[in-house]
């Protein structure tokens, strides 16, 4: 995890990102695109809704019984020759990979796209080991290459433009610049093929862990996690335990809205549900080893309010569909998951302490939830988030005091009365109120000359 | 052939072809002339075929190309090839889908390494939807694979671009 990248830097990181016209423009026509083509293929499902309800009660049914579907998923995945290992927090899933790649003497992992690996750092912790790891991801090497973070879960380099990354790899990889996209792949295409091909372990995430049968799945379009987990002899899946779904026929609800809601598809190019390592198939690895990474969901499990964020499946379209993500780009929030469902994660996972400006970073508008293909309900629990962040005294005593007034206001007519009064007669002999820290963004609102009241005693009532 | 299956056929067809899959529809004696001519196309030389019923692999160890290879020794070898002829389990008509079994018989990655996908099926694979698969199969099955059309990303810009690090082309030979 880099240094600099904290939530507590939201607003800083949110004012450098609204100036920069260029990467505004980048993300924006990325997130137009992608809305306008989901738009589209929700819209040929007439049962929708129906889905989204199947998902959200399928999420809940795995949730609700979390260690009960672990403990299936767990003896049938071992039964069938993967080795499940559990891992409390970051540091000790980043020490069972290392420990596992220190036993076979690796030098090289490629790296498929999980967004749970970011969270624990894992490929920056096997660089300093000495392990080379590359993302194959596209749009993860090109974020690696250029030193930066996701700024998305499921696009991580949406905000960079085709120039930018013409630049890079003429200055990372040596080859010529080109800013047509064919190209620019086909420049990757050749450079990772050397490495999937030499690699000694292949590492993936997951996006489900079914119970029923202890498969691993995961989906994707590009045929990269396809190839990390069939050519190197290791496979080292990472996964946070939220992953978990009863039943395999599940699945066939999940693919339907996942694809949808990630990337706009009618359903991925790949999807690969492994139950076991080599035995009998000719190519496959070795070893299969499933982390199940905790990370602090357990206690978020505790947590009525909590709990429902780990419904989420990852697909990142709350963050395409929100106005502040949409205007501040995903690096402002300063962790791996931004946006919505990433201020909650945050919130929850760093600790309000460390999160505080991100509950606040919402409008409220409950964009987020109306197109969460889970229908988590983010908005209400970012409400709730910022009572908590109040009570932990998070905000300026001014803050305090001004609500305390329009409560004292609201509650009593006379009081609203003596104040509208006040006001008027302040903007009369010129003095206005100053509250900087929320006009600088917005009007003021404009004091009329007479109130409602007066109108109608006057010239209304008869 | 029933007009149940011929109905699950076009959609495949219509589905396939959305996602840029080349649907081509065959009868058994036509077969060679249609893969020689889309090797061509695709100017593969080198390419690796899959162990098929003997019949099928008598055809098809008749395919003008410089090299054929049928037992792969090793994944880097299924690398160097232009194209790989395999067969498949299942289609999925609702969503184009073709579904692999991953098991003794098949190289997962003679599915994703060569550039081309060559894939023969019979129409009576054909099944509406992965639900209707998922209640066929035998739930202790090694690993499935399940492809619809060819490698993609929109990573840069948004620009749809195939053959990222799996096949750019999957061709679907029905029988």
């Amino acid at each position: 995890m880099k240094e600099t990248y904290t939530p507590l830097k939201f607003k800083e990181n949110a004012l450098r990102f609204i100036q920069d016209e260029k990467r505004r423009a980048n993300l924006n026509k990325a997130i137009y695109h992608t809305l306008s083509k989901r738009t589209e293929v929700v819209s040929e499902l007439p049962d929708w809704e129906i889905l989204r309800q199947r998902a959200h009660d399928i999420r809940k049914e795995a949730i609700e019984n979390i260690w009960h579907y672990i403990e299936i998923f767990e003896k049938k995945a071992s039964e069938n020759g993967i080795k499940v290992i559990y891992a409390s927090d970051a540091i000790e899933a980043r020490n069972q990979v290392l420990e596992i790649a220190k036993r076979i003497n690796a030098k090289l992992c490629v790296k498929s796209k999980s967004m749970v690996s970011e969270e624990i750092g894992l490929r920056e912790f096997l660089e300093e080991n000495g392990i080379e790891t590359v993302e194959t991801d596209l749009g993860e090497f090109i974020v690696q290459l250029a030193g930066e973070m996701p700024s998305h879960i499921t696009a991580p380099a949406m905000h960079k433009s085709r120039d930018e990354i013409g630049k890079l790899f003429n200055e990372k990889l040596g080859v010529e610049f080109t800013s047509v996209p064919e190209e620019l792949t086909k420049i990757a295409r050749g450079f990772l093929r050397d490495k999937f091909l030499n690699a000694d372990i292949g590492i993936s995430g997951a996006n489900f862990l079914v119970a029923e049968t202890g498969s691993i799945v995961i989906v994707e379009n590009e045929g990269n996690a396809g190839l990390s987990t069939t050519l190197p002899k290791i496979h080292i899946a990472i996964a946070g335990i939220e992953k978990i779904i009863p039943r395999l026929s599940d699945l066939t609800v999940f693919f339907k809205v996942l694809g949808r809601s990630a990337t706009a598809q009618r359903f991925t190019s790949y999807v690969s549900i492994i139950n076991s390592p080599r035995r009998k198939k000719p190519d496959s690895p070795e070893e299969i080893y499933l982390i199940l990474l905790d990370n602090g969901r357990s206690q978020m499990l505790k947590s009525e309010k909590l709990k429902e964020a780990l419904y989420c499946i990852k697909c990142g379209a709350c963050m395409l569909a929100c106005p502040v993500y949409q205007t501040v780009g995903g690096h402002s929030y300063g962790w791996v998951y931004p946006g919505p469902i990433g201020s909650i994660l945050a919130s929850a996972q760093l600790g309000l302490e460390k999160a505080t400006p991100l509950p606040f970073a919402s409008s409220l508008c409950g964009k987020c939830h109306e197109i969460c293909p889970v229908k988590i309900e983010i908005h209400h629990t970012l409400v709730w988030l910022r009572h908590q962040a109040v009570e932990l005294k998070k905000t300026s005593r001014m803050e305090k005091l001004l609500f305390k007034l329009w409560l004292s206001a609201m509650k009593d007519a006379r009081i609203y009365k003596a104040g509208a009064k006040l006001l008027r007669f302040l903007k009369k002999i010129g003095i206005k109120p100053s509250l900087k820290a929320w006009s600088r963004t917005r009007e003021f609102p404009q004091i009329a000359e007479k109130s409602f009241r007066e109108i109608w005693e006057k010239e209304l009532k008869n | 052939m029933g007009e149940r299956t011929e109905k699950l056929i076009e959609r495949f067809k219509l589905e396939f072809e959305r996602v840029g899959g080349v649907f081509i529809r065959v009868k058994k004696d036509q077969i060679l002339p249609i893969l020689n001519q889309t090797l061509k196309v695709e100017n593969a030389d080198k390419i690796f075929v899959e162990k098929f019923d003997d019949e099928l692999s008598n055809i098809l160890k008749q395919l003008n190309v410089k090299q054929i290879i049928t037992q792969a020794h090793s994944e880097k070898q299924l690398a160097k090839v232009d194209a790989s002829v395999t067969g498949c389990d299942y289609l999925i008509a609702e969503t184009g889908t073709i579904v692999f079994i991953h098991d003794e018989k098949r190289f997962k990655s003679s599915i994703l390494l060569p550039r081309v996908h060559i894939v023969i099926a019979r129409s009576e694979q054909v099944y509406e939807s992965l639900e209707h698969v998922f209640e066929k199969i035998d739930k202790k099955f090694d690993s499935i694979f399940l492809v619809t059309g060819p490698s993609r990303t929109a990573d840069i810009e948004k620009v749809i671009v195939k053959g990222v690090h799996g096949p750019q082309m999957v061709y679907l030979i029905l029988i």
